[in-house]
């Protein structure tokens, strides 16, 4: 009978696998928000991804006016996101300038890495990176999406 | 192998070595062939006309003649004995290839056999299951309330259960035993149909567990067909308007040329841009790439999504559920006329080899065009990659390549309940990920390290089958690396990518 109820109890567990997982450190709503707020930024898109297949990504652009940095907002975007669900994938996180997009991977490497040591101010308050004095890397390149 | 990779058929698999066995039987029976046309001509000099005339002459000369041919033609050592030799070896290995061939037959036969009765047994016994298990619980409840001084016993059980954790728990159990999460998906099909037989029974007695699947099903259960009993679910879905394949058809460009940076060159970057099609905002698109060769001619690579919409009812995506379980029942698709109308508008030739990808549903609908005549017929299919899809099914010719990922702790490759085959032009690649959470590189050029919890989602992932395809491209099993210089033309020259929309 064990047997029967342990085999029962996995199957539901299979049928609900897709369970809400919990969010970060930091709400995604106010992390989003955040990027919204930074210097430059016009609109944003970004959203939480959890599907099977892709599983645990942010996705999503930032639009930011012509006179922003797109790198630096890009850097400052991955270093709010850094602080909301550990280890998520931002690979296709970009930042658009007009016809301009900015992907992670058009940032130096040591400059993402040290993102991963970001400290929220509060429960409620993400930190955000200061550009000033940090290598982001090479000069973006104008390219189409995706 | 140290890469942690199993690699079933190819050039190095049992269907080549069985291959080999028949193909080294046909130079024995060509070599026997041989040694006996020999043996004539040695025999005929025995009765060459110089010699039977010489007999009067030298008769002790010519009988010993006549005994040395006799003795190399027809004695112990001879060569009509070498010939039967060489002939009787052939039968052996070729009898030894046919019986392995219908033992291992017989074996799936038995182990699909077997595995339909369990199915149907679980099956049957779930709604039983289920409600004695509630009525257990609600019985124990109330008893519980009726008698106060077990109230803070009770209070104390209700706030220590976690179905999270209780969920969790199962889903380790089954990263940890692969076997049991094979065996499930395996009996699956089987178990809806012992559920609807006592759903059946509970409501009309013996008549209505008979009728009430047939009735669903549309006369397909009870059956032991895979596909029947897929079909059977896809009928029964229809009477309450769901699992509808509509809508219309024909693709439309999207962002026509996207960057380089998307032309796949390895089988990792096959599954990079399968991640990249998943991502929300590519939703409803499949890539095309096409590659010029130093001749001029051009080589393209379709990618096909996973599934990306769940709900049983149709939306305007056809990536989705409804998709799937057509698929798996043997029916066509909307998604794949999708598909050919988008590589119609993309400019592939006839005669122009292709190679179709997917990730998951990618990878069945990649098989399904791959098995499809009318398909073949008008496009020259080389090749097929896919990851985590359940294909073994699809009578794919031998005329194409197929490569198949599967992770040992993913479900989805094994909803087919079977092994794909072994042969020379099928590699199928296994492996076993980690007991413990681990880490895959990003396939993005950040190469960043991606966490990945030891789960059946995660083996499902994308970025850990990119990780899979990384370890083929570095892997020196002969069987691999002959796959991947056959498939050379689609990963090396200037390419240019497009996107279309099959969605609407």
């Amino acid at each position: 009978m064990r047997r029967w109820v342990s085999t029962v109890l996995i199957l539901t567990a299979v049928a609900g696998c897709a369970a809400a997982e919990p969010e970060g450190r930091i709400p995604d709503a106010t992390l989003f928000a955040a990027v919204g707020e930074l210097d430059g930024v016009t609109s944003s898109s970004l959203v939480w991804q959890d599907s099977l297949g892709n599983s645990r990504m942010y996705t999503g652009r930032a639009d930011v006016e012509a006179a922003a940095d797109p790198q630096c907002v890009l850097y400052q975007t991955l270093g709010l996101l850094s602080q909301g669900r550990p280890g998520a994938d931002t690979a296709y996180v970009s930042v658009a300038q007009g016809d301009l997009v900015i992907r992670p991977d058009d940032l130096a490497f040591a400059a993402r890495s040290g993102l991963a040591d970001l400290t929220p101010l509060s429960d409620t308050r993400p930190s955000v990176p200061d550009c000033a004095g940090t290598d982001l890397g090479v000069a973006p390149r104008a390219e189409q999406t995706p | 192998m140290s890469d942690g990779l199993v690699v079933n058929g190819g050039a190095g698999g049992l269907g080549a070595r069985l291959q080999d066995l028949r193909s080294q039987a046909g130079l024995l029976d060509a070599a026997g062939n041989d040694v006996r046309t020999w043996s004539g001509l040695v025999a005929a000099t025995a009765l060459s006309p110089d010699i039977t005339g010489a007999a009067l002459l030298c008769p002790v000369e010519v009988a010993q003649v006549a005994t040395s041919v006799a003795a190399a033609t027809v004695g112990p050592d001879g060569l009509m004995i070498v010939s039967a030799g060489l002939e009787s070896s052939a039968v052996v290995l070729r009898a030894s290839a046919t019986t392995y061939e219908f033992v291992d037959a017989s074996q799936q036969r038995i182990m699909e056999a077997l595995q339909n009765v369990a199915g149907f047994a679980l099956g049957a016994a779930l709604p039983g299951l289920v409600l004695g298990g509630g009525l257990l619980l609600a019985g124990g409840g109330l008893t519980a309330l009726r008698t106060p001084g077990s109230w803070p016993l009770l209070a104390l059980a209700l706030r220590n259960t976690d179905p999270a954790a209780l969920q969790a728990g199962a889903m380790d159990t089954l990263y940890d035993s692969p076997w049991l999460l094979e065996s499930l998906t395996k009996m699956a099909p089987s178990m809806v149909q012992g559920t609807t037989w006592t759903l059946g029974s509970l409501l009309g007695g013996p008549l209505g567990g008979l009728t009430v699947p047939y009735v669903l099903s549309g006369g397909k259960w009870p059956t032991g067909s895979y596909e029947d009993a897929v079909g059977g679910l896809v009928n029964a879905g229809g009477m309450f308007g769901v699992f509808q394949d509509t809508g219309a058809g024909g693709a439309t460009a999207g962002e026509q040329v996207v960057s380089t940076d998307h032309a796949p060159r390895s089988v990792r970057d096959l599954f990079r841009e399968q991640r990249s099609l998943g991502v929300e905002s590519s939703h409803g698109q499949i890539q095309i790439t096409q590659v010029v060769g130093d001749d001029g001619t051009s080589s393209w690579v379709v990618q096909i999504p996973g599934t990306q919409e769940w709900a049983p009812t149709r939306g305007t995506n056809p990536v989705d559920l409804t998709t799937n379980v057509r698929l798996m029942a043997g029916h066509e698709t909307l998604m794949e006329s999708k598909v050919a109308d988008a590589m119609r508008h993309a400019g592939v030739q006839p005669g122009d080899p292709v190679m179709l990808t997917g990730h998951s549903q990618g990878g069945i609908t990649a098989a399904a065009l791959a098995s499809d005549s009318a398909f073949l017929d008008e496009f020259s299919v080389r090749s097929v990659v896919t990851g985590g899809s359940p294909v073994a099914r699809f009578d794919i010719p031998d005329s194409v390549a197929v490569l198949s990922l599967e992770h040992d702790q993913d479900a989805v490759p094994m909803l087919e309940g079977r092994e794909n085959p072994d042969r020379p032009n099928w590699v199928t690649v296994e492996r076993s990920l980690p007991e413990s959470d681990y880490s895959v590189p990003d396939p993005t050029p950040s190469g960043v390290a991606l966490d990945r919890t030891a789960g059946v989602g995660d083996a499902h992932d994308t970025a850990v089958y990119a990780d899979t395809g990384r370890l083929i491209d570095y892997s020196s099993d002969p069987s691999l690396q002959q796959w991947l210089e056959q498939q050379e033309r689609f990963f090396s020259g200037p390419a240019t990518v497009t996107r279309w929309h099959v969605t609407g």
